[in-house]
């Protein structure tokens, strides 16, 4: 039973005005909700289950018995202090030390402060030095010290299920690149990475091997396309989105505050706009467009619920309004919005020309991207909240291309550098199969995971917090990515592989990663080195930004003919493939932290479910005949034992389909279902095996985001699951104090009165 | 009934009573005494693998505390020294001598000198060496004269009341910094020690904690 504390009447003020819930079962003060308020946690969370009093005892009395038996607690354990044979330089027992490194995450790397006790990782957090970031750290960043320690991870190099030891796996990987001249029948499958150090060494390896084939694949897209960006604005290009500046806001199914890759300079940005100190200070505002529903959405000040595949309509319709072009509205055929919504979108953000960003979800087709910039260039942004950077094109195969030339019979070696396709890569690439077809594979990689039980070589892969390395982040600044501790497996790293392959004179990738940053500056090489390792950035490597035209013509012809707006339903759901909020693409699965770290928006832990709309629930056969309100509140009967007991489910695309719980979300397009990715793992771990549904098992290459007809059948079965939405409930205190920010300015000390 | 028990059994209430407390009483000196750090650590002299003398090397070579435990003023730990300490001086003074050889043999393979751990706080408590010698608490306080140890044993009882009792009237303990490691030395009298103390925590801001929290956190 908690404490209860008696807080004040609410004033009049708070009663009339909009009243937050942290649940529809609140809202509508439903008898589950009331008393699970009267508990801190729920039913049965405080029981063990599965052992009984009598039993208990038992083990108490044995352990008392064998304990006392022996009196070993009688005698004096003698310890031991055990200082270094020789001082170790700047190690002061007891004292942490701190050293500037970064996490690297597809094409960004998160500077980092790492802490360190005797030689041991302890604690991430962001590098306070780097200013655009000043010292924030990501929720994986925070919980990747734990992947280091993980006892799951590989310990060892592996050929054919034997073991390799270090000087034989160096004569292998040397003989790789010697057994292929020019890299005839050689190919590579890598992350993306924005490693200076891996572009030179790939650039050194393509001119060496010009027939072998460089692939990189992501399941998960967090960038905008740089092809539409050469397409219309006339070159490789990177946006970089300045929020600070931006009075008005519109987010196009854009997560842009926690998914999309430099979300945190974003939501950094985005907050330095929002904050209001005093009187004076002007404030953003946030208009949301999306079929999920987000972080960004809630922050939103107005949201639209949309079907990701009609975006493009919005955008057509907006940009028609925006920019007076008529041919436009042609895109927005069809499109089911209010005209207000749009009208009033529209002259918002066209009072506040070169001041108002639009910025569009990087899963969404390239269509949509292109008008985006249409408006932004009409509004007056671009150079100003939008700037651009090279994005230098990596020339990179994709893993399509890379399966053609599989199934050609081309590919005698593959290496693969870390990723894991045999678990995400798309469906109808059967991508098992033709690694297995492949006659060596050999394949570097943190855990044994789905794609090394396939592969006849596993090289041990080093962590991050073991690696010489570099990255780039969001402005293309340089970090170095320090060891804090010698391999504990004798892990290699990616750049260290690829030079052995190349057969570079210099493998070591220290030296590697020294030549990249020292040897542009001559002479003065040293001292840059280590004032790049001692700041943890590379002074003045942010990538210039550069001029931008937008070209109308160019745009035209990208759009080509206007596509009807698709009309979903119960029969044609549109299904939104997403990164999980925990786990990201399946890659920190197997981290204990991170699972337990409840969804922001779902609030479950340990699991995944595919989320529905309360009126798809309800057309599935979920509570007919109640009102929407009804599905998709969770009552007692839907949830035991503080799990929720959801109802399984059958998901269909085009003849694949996965069995799968559905949880009932509010704020989700009515017909798009939501399945996050990153779960049903089949590799052997402890944290991660039999927790949740492989959502990749119904994802093609055609379609990896977003996809039309799917099909849902309630199998009439229902499985618990963790759910922490209403722990630590509370009543008669307002969640959020609110107020406009025309009566902020009237009475900057509103919140002290609201509540107290 | 009467002649069951005999006129003596009268006493028998008061003699229990009596009795009791007698036992009582002996049970809790005993307690106090045998189950206390007081008799339980103080005089704990294990052997340790290298037989150095306190006694020859801070005693009458007058080399200070803080040439070996080198970090005491800025960790809350006060390290024991590297093998390489010790060779600083023994690759010149007795380089040969066969007492030395397990110290030379950790300097030359990293093989750490397993020296017996005899002050040794429970995991439940905090103690930071660092606050205390840079507030003017002597190593003397809780280690007594090391400097005339030959082999180094437990002389304070180092329990919660000894700890309380110092963090409660600090002002007895204190002496000026430069002296924290001067095991010998004395304030003149009483009363200039109370009077130069209670100006340190004035000083010094001293406000040791009192609270559980203080060192069980």
């Amino acid at each position: 039973m908690k404490r209860k504390i008696d807080h004040p009447a609410p004033s009049a003020r708070e009663l009339s005005g909009p009243k937050y819930w942290r649940g529809l079962e609140e809202l509508t003060d439903s008898p589950g909700f009331k008393a699970r308020l009267e508990r801190e946690f729920p039913d049965g969370a405080s029981t063990l289950d599965g052992v009984d009093r009598r039993q208990f005892m038992k083990i108490m009395a044995a352990g008392f018995a064998l304990g006392g038996a022996g009196l070993a607690g009688c005698r004096r354990p003698e310890a031991n202090i055990l200082p270094f044979g020789k001082s170790v330089e700047g190690a002061i027992p007891g004292l942490p030390l701190y050293y500037a490194t970064a996490m690297p995450l597809r094409r960004m790397a998160l500077p980092l402060l790492a802490e360190t006790h005797q030689g041991r990782p302890t604690k991430l957090e962001g590098n306070p030095g780097y200013a655009p970031l000043g010292g924030v750290c990501s929720l994986a960043a925070q919980a990747s010290l734990l992947e280091l320690y993980d006892p799951d991870r590989a310990t060892a190099h592996t050929a054919a299920g034997a073991r390799l030891d270090d000087a034989a796996l160096k004569d292998r990987l040397g003989a790789i690149g010697r057994a292929h001249a020019a890299g005839a029948g050689l190919a590579f499958l890598a992350e993306t990475s924005s490693s200076p150090t891996r572009a030179r060494l790939v650039a050194g390896l393509r001119a060496k091997f010009p027939k072998a084939i460089w692939a990189e694949y992501e399941p998960v897209t967090d960038e905008p396309p740089v092809a539409v960006a050469q397409a219309v604005l006339g070159g490789a290009l990177r946006p970089l989105y300045r929020f600070a500046k931006a009075k008005r806001i519109l987010s196009l199914d854009c997560d842009f505050l926690s998914a999309e890759a430099g979300s945190l300079t974003y939501a950094r940005d985005y907050a330095a706009g929002r904050r209001v100190t005093s009187r004076d200070d002007a404030m953003n505002r946030l208009y949301a467009v999306e079929s999920n529903l987000t972080l960004t959405g809630s922050m939103a000040d107005h949201r639209l619920r949309l079907a990701s595949s009609h975006l493009l309509a919005f955008a057509g319709a907006l940009a028609a309004q925006v920019t007076g072009d008529k041919s436009f509205a042609a895109l927005a055929q069809g499109l089911d919005v209010k005209p207000e919504w749009i009208a009033e979108c529209a002259n918002d953000l066209a009072a506040n020309k070169g001041e108002s960003l639009v910025i569009a979800g990087a899963h969404l087709p390239a269509a949509v991207h292109a008008v985006a910039y249409a408006i932004n260039a009409a509004l007056g942004n671009l150079g100003r909240t939008v700037e651009f950077v090279d994005a230098a094109p990596s020339g990179a195969a994709s893993l399509t291309d890379l399966a053609a030339a599989i199934r050609a019979g081309s590919v005698q070696t593959l290496v693969i550098l870390g990723g894991n396709p045999a678990y995400n890569a798309p469906a109808d690439l059967d991508w098992p199969a033709l690694q297995k077809s492949v006659g060596e594979v050999v394949r570097l990689g943190y855990y044994v995971d789905e794609t090394s039980a396939l592969a006849q070589v596993h090289v041990t892969a080093a962590h991050y917090l073991e690696s010489w390395g570099d990255g780039r982040t969001l402005d293309g600044t340089v970090v170095p990515i320090q060891p804090m501790i010698l391999p504990l497996f004798g892990g290699l790293t990616e750049i260290e592989v690829l030079a052995r392959i190349a057969g570079e004179a210099e493998t070591d990738p220290y030296k590697l990663v020294y030549e990249t940053i020292a040897g542009p500056a001559g002479a003065n090489g040293a001292a840059v080195f280590r004032r790049f390792l001692h700041d943890g950035w590379l002074a003045d490597s942010a990538s210039p930004t550069l001029p931008a035209n937008f070209d109308s013509a160019a745009l035209a012809r990208l759009l080509g003919s206007a596509m009807a707006v698709p009309a979903f339903s119960k029969a044609n759901l549109e299904v939104r493939f997403v990164a999980d909020h925990k786990v990201d693409d399946g890659r920190f699965a197997n981290n204990g932290w991170l699972q337990e770290c409840p969804d922001p928006m779902t609030k479950l832990a340990w699991d995944n479910a595919i989320l529905v709309s309360p009126r798809l629930a309800k057309e599935l056969g979920i509570d007919p005949q109640a009102s929407m309100l009804q599905v998709a509140r969770k009552d007692e009967q839907d949830f035991i034992k503080g799990q929720e007991q959801a109802h399984m489910a059958e998901l269909m695309i085009g003849g694949r389909k996965i069995l799968a719980p559905l949880h009932i979300q509010v704020g989700l397009s009515n017909y798009t279902v939501i399945v996050p990715l990153g779960y049903g793992r089949a590799m052997n771990g402890r944290i991660c095996q039999g927790i949740g549904f492989n959502g990749y098992a119904l994802r093609t290459a055609g379609a990896p985001n977003i996809a039309a007809g799917g099909t849902l059948a309630l199998t009439g079965e229902r499985r618990a699951m963790a759910d922490t939405q209403w722990h630590w409930s509370m009543e008669g205190r307002e969640i959020v104090r609110e107020a406009n920010y025309s009566e902020y300015q009237e009475n900057p000390a509103f919140v002290k009165e609201l509540g107290m | 009934m009467s002649n069951i028990f005999p006129k003596s059994a009268n006493r028998l209430p008061l003699q229990i009573v009596i009795y009791l407390f007698v036992v009582g009483g002996i049970a809790t000196a005993a307690v106090d005494y045998y189950m206390t750090p007081k008799y339980t650590r103080v005089g704990y002299t294990p052997v340790q693998p290298v037989p150095f003398s306190h006694a020859l090397h801070a005693g009458q070579l007058g080399i200070d505390c803080r040439y070996c435990h080198s970090n005491v003023e800025r960790s809350g730990h006060s390290n024991i020294p590297t093998a390489q300490t010790c060779m600083n001086c023994h690759s010149q003074v007795k380089a040969t001598s066969p007492l030395l050889a397990v110290v030379k043999h950790s300097y030359e393979t990293g093989e750490p000198v397993p020296w017996v751990w005899i002050h040794q706080t429970p995991d439940y408590v905090y103690f930071n060496h660092a606050i205390h010698v840079n507030r003017g608490v002597s190593c003397v306080e809780c280690h007594g004269r090391v400097d005339q140890m030959d082999v180094v044993t437990h002389a304070k009882p180092l329990s919660m009341g000894f700890c309380l009792d110092c963090h409660r009237d600090p002002q007895d303990h204190l002496r000026p910094n430069s002296q924290v490691t001067n095991l010998a030395w004395q304030a003149p009298s009483a009363e200039a020690q109370t009077k130069m103390g209670a100006q340190f925590v004035h000083d010094w801001n001293v406000r040791p904690p009192q609270s559980c929290s203080g060192c069980h956190r």
